[in-house]
Formats: C-alpha cells, structure tokens, sequence
C-alpha cells in the first residue's frame, strides 16, 4: 500500500491545479501548506477519513493498515488519514516503521485523542479506536462522523472498514446539496442506522459553535499526516 | 535480474565473463539515459569493443558445452541468428542460448532501434504479445518482462520504451483476442506478422478499455517508485548511476503520460505520483546530459553533486540548513541516503559546498567503460581531477583555443610520460604507478601494471582485482587475458590459466598476430 505524506500530496495537488508547485515543508510556509490544503479541498472528488488508533494498543487497526488493503477498500472516493512516523515526501509502501511513534505523546493525550476530542466536543467523547469521517481539510469541518472500531480483532476492523466504505460509496451525493462535498451524511448516517452500526455525529451547528478547527490541528502535525494512495482516487479539473 | 555466465569449475573466468556481459548490456541501458540519437557509429564502436569479449564466451561454449551456460539474460528474437522455438524469453530459465545469438541479437536491436524506432517498436511488441499470451494473459509477467529487457540493455531509447507499451496497450486495452499466438513458434513468423498486421487494422476504431490502460500505468508507477527505491539505497557510485540509468527511459514515458493526464482520466493518486515523477525525469536529463558535457570539454567524468547542488539551491530558499539536503535526497532522490550521510557527517552544508569522497567522485570501470563507449570516448583519457590552469591555458594556446583538444593532448602526453616512468627498472616507479592509477583511474596498463606490482611483491589478493579491471578496461588487449591467465596460475588456477592464456591466443591470431 502507497503512502505519501499529506503535505506532499497537498503541494502535489496545487501543482496539479495551478502549474506552480508551492514548497510548503518549511517553517514559515504555513500560508502555502493552508493554499496547498484548499487546493487539495477542490481537487479531490470525495470524502476524507481520520484512522484513528494508537498503534501500541490498538493492534488489530495497526495490522489491518499494514496489510495493505486499505488501498483497495476506500474505493475511489474517500482519502485516507493517518499519523505516521515520519513525513513520507515520495509514495512508497507503508512500513511497520512508519507506524511507530505515530503519536505525539503531549501531557499524556496523544494527538489522535486531541483530534477527535476537538472534532466531537461535550461530554461523551468518543472513543478510540475508530474512523472519522469528514468533510473538509483546508476550510472549517462542517460534518463528522465517527464509527468507533473498539472491540474488534483483526478480521472484524477489515470488515468493519470495507462495509463503512461501501456505505460512503454509497451514499455520495450527484448533486452539492447538502454540503459542498459529495458525501451525503444524512444518507451515510440513515445507512449506518440500518447497519445497526453505532456512531457519533456532529454538524455545522455544533462545530460552528465550538469554534474547533481541524485546520490547527492539522497544521500542528503537518510532518506527520501520511495520505493512503488508493488507486482510484478520482480528482475533478486539474490540468493535463 | 542480473545476467550471468557459469563457465563450469572456472570460477576467475566465469566471473570475468559475467562482468564482460553486465558491461556490455549497460552499454545498451547507457544508449537511453545518455542518448545517442540516430547514430550507427556509437553502435558499432560499441560492439568492436566487445567483439573479444563474443569470442571468449563462444569459445568457453565450445571447449565445454555441457558445462557453459548463460542465465537471466532477457532477450527477443534476432532474424539474423536464432535457433530457439520461442520468440523471446530469459536465458537459462526459458532458453538455452547460444552466447553468438545473445550478442548478435543484441546488435540487432541496437541497430534496428537507432535507424528505425518504429519497426522495432513493432518487433518487441509482437515478442512481448507473444510473451504475454503464451505465458497464462499476466499483465504483471508481461511488463516485468518488458522492464527485464529495458533493464538489461536491449531497449535503446526512451522513446523506444514508450512506443513498446504504447504498442502493447493498442492490443491489450482493447482487449485483442491474440489467442492465435499462443502455441505459435518461430516457424510461425510470418502468420503471426500477417495476424497482428489484421488485428491491428481491425482494432483502430475500437475505443482502449481506461482501467486496462490506467493498470498499465498504475504497473510502471509501481516500477519507477521501486527503481527510486533502489537508487536511493545505492552502497556505491555504480550502483547508483546503473538504478538511475534504470530510471531514464520508464521516467521518461511516464512524463509523457503525465501530460496527457486529462486525455487519459488518470486518478488523483496517479497523477500525484506521476508529477513527482516527471519532475524527477527532467533531474534524470540533466544528471547525465551533465555527463556529456563534461566529455565534450573532456573534463573529468566525476560524479560531483551537480544536481545536488542545482536542486538544493531551489530546496533550500524553503528550509533550513539542517533540512535541505534531507529533502533533495528524500523527494528528488538526487543522491544517495549514503551520500546524505556522509556530507551530513560534516556538519549542516550550504547548496554548493557539499563534497564527496573519491569513490563516490569517479565509479569504477564497470560504468565508465560503457559510459565512454555511449560517449563516443576513450575512457583511458580521462583524469579524476582537471588540469591546472597553467598548464590549459599553454596547451591551449597550442591547440589554437581548443580546450577540450588541449586536455586531450594533455592526459595523451603525460599517460606516455607515466607509462615510461613505470617501465623504468627502478625502485620509485610505484610511487609514480599509484599516482597514474590516482589520476587515470580507467587506464587499462596502470592498473595492469599496479596488478603486476603487487602480484610481485606476493599480494596475490590484492592484484587479481587490478588485473581483472585492467581486463574489463581494455578486452582487446591480449595482454591483459595473458596477464589474468598468470594471476589464474599464480592462485593455482590451471584450468582458468589454460582458458584464459587461449582467449589471448585467439585474439592474437585474429588481429593477424600482432600483439
């Protein structure tokens, strides 16, 4: 399965778009990772989604990421995430090492905690490991939805991933309506209801209110944020 | 793959052939990265070099056909010379190839790729066709098959390698029924010329199926990350320049697909992975276009953090001191991880003031040969380090402003000098042999000469290896099969002895008796 850091899918992404390829691993190049990150926004025909698990706990997630499938399973329209070890600046296949010492241990909340924590606040924080399911990187999240995967081994995360795909596949929207991205989450949430398949949900309200931004936190761990390179990742416009 | 010679219970002479060959066949991969253009007379320069070399593997044939044998080299048919059923195959695991057949063929396809890139374009694809469908419709086996032959030297150019995919996809998306090649051999050449002939008339109009193309591409995406892979593992300077050289003609195809993006519907992660790619290719042109530029001002042939240097200068307005060279080397792969290393040992550098060590300055004659060859020069005219300025600028007044020709007059008359200095029987010619090998690094006699040194003095390990460099600078020279043959001897190696000592009368005999 290839990998690339996010950054660099980013960069690659604008350079697609506009012909200028913006150098943004830099310090002070936060401006054109975040130009980069909307370029990104604009290109990618589908739906993001977070891999979060702590790799020495959450083995059964660990393994289901190394052993490849991933790839195949999103399908063409949904990005995967996940926090690597190091930045990735040229695809290449995903190691075991890249998956040690994902996490940033800060004050003991790992960094996978604080993004979810930040995407679903209150209370009932949800639990990890799980996938997040999100509509935006560069510009504010207006939906989210996380599928817990606790409890499952090996076999259960893989086919727990591949039905949570298939859902989204299935429920992309033909038309902008409901968000600017094409997936459907009033559909994808009515189809993990009828999967009996639990989850948290929040929406613009929610999140406009909170003030979070995923952008922070994204920009916080930028080195780290590898992109997994399904094949048939689709894009609309792009030059070529 | 790497091809081989086993030349049974001779292991100095099997292993000399095997580097011969691998020496040879990088000629032919060095043909594409470096370019010679339409030029038949690289090509036969080329093979006058390693007509010696046809004639030690035949003869080894020949004095033990039981015991000879050469394996992994990928080949296809050569009309001229071919005694095999199949149209192409790897020898050793498909075909027992006559070591004639495997040279001549290769002759052929040079020469055929150079004066007409279309007819050989068709000659591989009927082979790779044939390849695919007689070995279970594999995609995969087809185009490793096809990277096999690019590897080992048999595909000339670039835009060979392009019109040879291009070629196959016309049938292979468009999902041919090439069912009539599959049992056929080389008696049914013609049928099968005259089928291909049909399909591809009837074929034209019939729109390529986009997955079957975008596996394709998604396959040679795969190759050209795997060959970055191996470049930047490189433990030594010819293992870099031979995985870079590997990376020439797929990058450049892929250059040309990444233009035609929108044309052919390619994916996000296609097409992200093949803008890093093309940006890659355009480094790839100008790493060895740097080569030839320093052969046309014959300066040294050195390996000297160019593209480093070129591509961290953009690298590093963004990051820091500490950062720049881990990205140059990381997402351009322009060097080696062991290089990052070794300029990093030094401390953080500034874009222009990396250095490296001799041995990853000047490769050995294993790439250089060939390397001269495509060149169009003489590899024993090379230093490792330029003249100074005031012995130039002398002989170039002298050469009425020609600098390039002053340098050459320069490294002919002081090679003359050491090699007269060398033959005098006095006690301080060795300092002067180690000065020549230090400056004339591919100068067949001195390392010969610094062989027989050290074979003198009863270092026999240590003089094989200059002997056998000294063999792989300049295999015409029977002397230097002779000088190996006495090594063999010394190291109580009759049987190779008795081998080599008769390549060396053969050559003799051939060249008329001169020696």
């Amino acid at each position: 399965m290839k990998v690339l850091s996010l950054s660099k899918l980013a960069e690659e992404a604008a350079y697609l778009g506009t012909g200028e390829r913006r150098f943004a691993g830099g310090v002070g190049d936060v401006k054109a990772f975040r130009e980069n990150l909307a370029a990104l926004d604009s290109a990618f025909h589908g739906v993001f989604c977070w891999i979060a698990f702590h790799p020495s706990t959450d083995s059964a997630v660990a393994a289901y990421l190394e052993a490849g499938t991933l790839a195949e399973d999103t399908g063409p329209n949904v990005l995967a995430l996940f926090l690597a070890a190091a930045e990735i600046r040229l695809p290449r296949e995903l190691t075991q090492t890249d998956l040690q010492l994902g996490v940033t241990i800060e004050g003991g909340t790992s960094a996978v905690a604080e993004l979810v924590s930040w995407l679903f606040p209150g209370d009932s924080r949800p639990v990890l490991p799980g996938i997040v399911f999100f509509d935006r990187l560069a510009a504010e999240v207006v939906n989210a939805v996380h599928v817990p995967l606790t409890s499952l081994d090996r076999q259960g995360v893989t086919e727990r991933c591949r039905l949570l795909f298939s859902l989204a596949e299935r429920s992309l929207a033909t038309s902008a309506s409901v968000t600017r991205v094409d997936l459907d989450f009033d559909e994808f949430c009515r189809r993990l209801d009828a999967a009996g398949i639990g989850y948290d949900r929040v929406g613009p309200a929610t999140l406009r209110r909170a003030g979070y931004s995923l952008w922070d936190w994204v920009k916080k761990h930028r080195g780290e944020i590898a992109a997994v390179l399904g094949k048939a990742l689709q894009m609309r416009g792009g030059r070529g | 793959m790497a091809s081989s010679v086993h030349f049974g219970g001779l292991p100095i002479s099997s292993d000399i052939l095997t580097r011969g060959l691998r020496q040879f066949q990088l000629a032919g991969l060095l043909c594409g990265a470096v370019g010679i253009g339409g030029s038949d007379r690289r090509i036969h320069g080329i093979w006058q070099h390693y007509v010696p070399l046809s004639f030690a593997l035949s003869l080894a044939e020949t004095r033990d056909p039981a015991g000879f044998a050469i394996e992994d080299a990928p080949v296809v048919y050569n009309p001229g010379s071919w005694h095999q059923q199949a149209l192409c195959g790897r020898a050793g695991r498909d075909l027992k190839l006559d070591p004639a057949d495997l040279l001549t063929g290769y002759m052929e396809c040079w020469l055929l790729g150079v004066r007409n890139e279309d007819a050989a374009a068709d000659h591989f694809v009927k082979c790779l066709l044939w390849f695919f469908e007689s070995r279970g419709r594999r995609l995969d086996d087809a185009l490793a098959f096809l990277a096999d032959l690019h590897e080992a030297g048999l595909v000339v150019s670039g835009n060979l390698l392009l019109a040879i995919v291009t070629g196959f996809w016309a049938f292979y998306a468009r999902n041919a029924d090439l069912s009539f090649m599959k049992a056929s051999t080389m008696a049914d050449r013609d049928r099968l010329n005259r089928e291909l002939g049909r399909l591809r008339r009837e074929l034209h109009n019939v729109p390529p199926s986009q997955p079957k193309l975008h596996a394709v591409i998604d396959w040679f995406i795969d190759y050209g990350l795997n060959l970055a892979a191996q470049a930047k593992g490189a433990r030594t300077l010819d293992e870099w320049l031979i995985a870079r050289a590997r990376m020439v003609a797929p990058y450049s195809a892929m250059s040309q697909w990444f233009a035609a993006a929108g044309e052919l519907g390619l994916t996000l992660t296609q097409r992200t992975s093949l803008s890093q790619i093309d940006e890659i290719a355009q480094d790839l042109v100008s790493e060895f276009g740097m080569f030839r530029l320093r052969a046309d001002q014959h300066l040294p042939l050195a390996w000297d953090l160019d593209l480093v240097n070129a591509v961290g200068k953009e690298y590093r307005r963004h990051h820091s001191r500490e950062e720049w060279l881990d990205r140059v080397v990381e997402e351009r792969v322009a060097a080696p991880e062991a290089v990052r290393k070794i300029v990093m040992q030094a401390g953080a550098v500034e874009p222009g003031e990396a250095t490296v060590p001799q041995e990853w300055r000047i490769c050995t004659e294993a790439v250089a040969v060939p390397l001269c060859l495509v060149l169009g020069r003489e590899a024993w005219s090379f230093r490792s380090r330029d003249f100074g300025a005031e012995p130039l600028t002398r002989a170039a007044a002298d050469a009425g402003g020609d600098v390039p020709a002053a340098r050459r007059e320069l490294a002919r008359s002081e090679t003359e000098f050491y090699a007269s200095l060398i033959a005098l029987p006095q006690a301080s010619f060795r300092l002067d042999l180690d000065e020549a090998r230090l400056r004339y690094p591919w100068h067949a006699f001195f390392s010969r000469s610094s062989g027989m040194a050290k074979g003198l003095d009863g270092a026999l390990d240590a003089a094989l290896p200059e002997i056998e460099s000294a063999l792989l600078m300049e295999l015409r020279d029977p002397g230097n099969w002779a000088a190996l043959a006495r090594g063999a001897e010394l190291t109580r190696r009759a049987g190779d002895s008795e081998f080599l000592n008769s390549v060396a009368a053969g050559l003799i005999e051939l060249s008329g008796g001169q020696k």
